[in-house]
């Protein structure tokens, strides 16, 4: 278990990334739920770099929640952070409780992705570990329940490292992801209530992959809103596309992913925003 | 987390938010979905400037709206 003391929320981002050296010494080896993303590029950066890549497994959970640009992207972040990988496919949509897209759909799905990487764990003598960061304990969250009943380790939001701080260190370790927006799943961009499918996913994936095409930069969500298609940009961004000739592109690019209707949400690209116009959250 | 938790919210008012918007000088057909207001301005809509955009955004959440989207109609001058 790790005998690194609490830090004071005061700690800069140096001082938490020594404290994190010597958190994954105590607790090594680890398989890493990799995501290729911000968080969990930087842990498996700093993992290799305590554990050596003997100590480390990162294992990316394949499904068709997951754009492939996304597995793509993780594959090479992995290797230029030196880290093992495995590829393992996980199968949420089977599972009629996650399919059903209930508020707590999350937890079905990181409980597949956790029983698939457990005994791989167990027969590597591994500890499991992911790369929650300590401003992920504020939002809607159903999967860290799933996380924490499997035994899954989150050194990061367990030393206060915020986005910011692992922004930061990444800048310093030369990471690509360092300034990479953050890419939850697709079916994030379905309303609770609305069943999960793989065409409705792919709907999402390629209506996103057309405006990322065409130039959108930054943060970028398309909500599926059944034949309505709901477009977050970044705020810069929104003053980018706001001509009548490139909004008519942008529709263009989205209606050609199978969406009938196309909206430009006006306050932006807002993390968990179903959650607010849900009311599962205040907003 | 507990606090963050929605109360139940106040039921968006269609009503409320066309004479805001009327207000603003904007003339637009109102659907609600949830809490967010899709409207329809017609012809080939420009996306407001930051300024207006804030008054929009603020009309909609005193209307009990989360968030205000500008529908993308089909251009006029689009082929048939």
């Amino acid at each position: 278990m790790s005998t690194v003391p609490p830090l004071d929320a005061s700690a800069i981002a140096p001082d938490r990334e020594h404290a994190l050296l010597t958190w994954l010494r105590s607790n090594g080896p680890v398989l890493l739920g990799f995501s290729g993303g911000v968080d969990s590029a930087y842990l498996a950066s700093v993992a290799v770099e305590a554990l050596g890549r003997d100590g480390v497994l990162a294992v990316i959970g394949r499904s068709a929640s997951y754009p492939a640009e996304q597995w793509r992207m993780a594959r090479a972040v992995a290797q230029q952070c030196r880290v093992p990988v495995l590829e393992v496919d996980t199968r949420e949509l089977d599972d009629p409780r996650y399919a059903a897209n209930p508020a707590d759909r999350c937890y079905f799905c990181k409980a597949e992705l956790w029983s698939r990487l457990a005994p791989l764990a167990s027969e590597r003598r591994m500890l499991v570990v992911d790369g929650t960061n300590a401003d992920d304990l504020g939002d809607w969250r159903p999967g860290a329940r799933a996380a924490t009943e499997a035994g899954v380790r989150s050194p990061l939001a367990e030393l206060g490292f915020t986005k910011a701080h692992v922004r930061e260190r990444s800048v310093v370790r030369g990471l690509p992801t360092a300034h990479v927006p953050s890419a939850p799943c697709l079916a994030s961009r379905l309303p609770y209530g609305m069943p999960v499918t793989p065409a409705r996913l792919a709907q999402v994936e390629r209506a996103e992959a057309a405006l990322r095409a065409r130039g959108v930069t930054g943060d970028l969500r398309v909500r599926h809103h059944g034949e309505l298609a709901r477009v977050e940009l970044s705020p810069s961004q929104i003053d980018v596309w706001a001509e009548p000739a490139r909004l008519a592109d942008l529709r263009a690019a989205v209606l050609g992913a199978g969406f009938r209707r196309v909206a430009v949400d006006l306050r932006g690209f807002r993390s968990g925003s179903l959650n607010v116009l849900g009311g599962i959250v205040a907003g | 987390l507990p606090g963050e938790q929605a109360g139940p919210p106040t039921a968006p008012d269609q009503s409320r938010l066309a004479a805001a918007l009327a207000q603003l000088g904007i003339a637009a057909a109102i659907e609600t979905d949830g809490r967010m207001a899709l409207l329809n301005v017609g012809g080939a809509p420009a996306l407001p400037d930051a300024e207006l955009r804030a008054a929009i955004l603020q009309a909609g959440r005193e209307a009990g709206y989360s968030s205000v989207a500008i529908e993308l109609p089909e251009p006029t001058d689009a082929p048939r």
